[in-house]
């Protein structure tokens, strides 16, 4: 592996690509609509503190 | 709430012909991101198109960024081979009649390898070919990708 590539990789988080390549694919997607519900809670958590 | 897998599943079951790409693409083949929307490149003829319409328009299809004005897509808006980026009751869907370099439905669904979900098929655009379109993207968020799509590319290859 060439030192640019080295640098990019420890760029990444291996071990969650691990993960992520355990799941099937339905458990993937499933997976990014938990995260997105989450994170769009959190946004709304926030958008209320701002308005409280 | 958002139910993008759910999304999926009523194009497929609609008989749309599409296959997926962008961020969703990429975290079915263990990309781990996060996306908030469906990418798809439908096949651009009137039967498919009128399949299409008659779904988005069960799932409240409208365009996104109009503010208060609900603008629904049209059969114009599906066959002249732009962007739709649209709002649903199941989230945000944004459909392609082309992506980098021109590509249409026809030119992608060679690279496109079937996944299995939910009892269904579905066709989504190779990890590999992701990676390049993403390589030729000037897009910021494009390039900020690309090296976790690259690691994800590499990583599955070493299996």
């Amino acid at each position: 592996m060439g030192d640019a590539e080295s640098n990019q990789t420890a760029q990444v988080d291996l071990s969650l690509i691990d993960e992520a390549l355990k799941m099937s694919p339905l458990e993937r997607l499933e997976y990014n609509d938990r995260m997105v519900n989450m994170v769009e809670e959190l946004r709304a958590g926030f958008a209320q503190k701002d308005h409280g | 709430m958002a139910d993008l897998t759910t999304l999926l599943e009523r194009l497929h079951d609609a008989g749309v012909e599409f296959v997926l790409v962008g961020g969703l693409a990429a975290v079915s083949q263990g990309a781990p991101v996060t996306t908030f929307d469906v990418d798809i490149v439908h096949r651009i003829d009137p039967e498919n198109v009128s399949r299409l319409l008659v779904l988005l328009d069960s799932l409240n299809a409208r365009h996104r960024g109009q503010g208060d004005r609900v603008l629904r897509p049209n059969s114009r808006d599906l066959s002249a081979g732009g962007h739709c980026l649209l709002m649903t009751d199941l989230g945000a869907l944004d459909v392609l009649g082309r992506i980098e370099g021109g590509r249409k439905y026809e030119d992608l669904v060679d690279h496109a390898r079937d996944i299995q979900f939910r009892g269904r098929t579905m066709k989504v655009l190779d990890l590999s070919l992701l990676v390049e379109l993403k390589r030729e993207s000037k897009q910021p968020e494009d390039r900020q990708r690309l090296t976790i799509l690259e690691a994800t590319l590499r990583r599955r290859g070493d299996r």
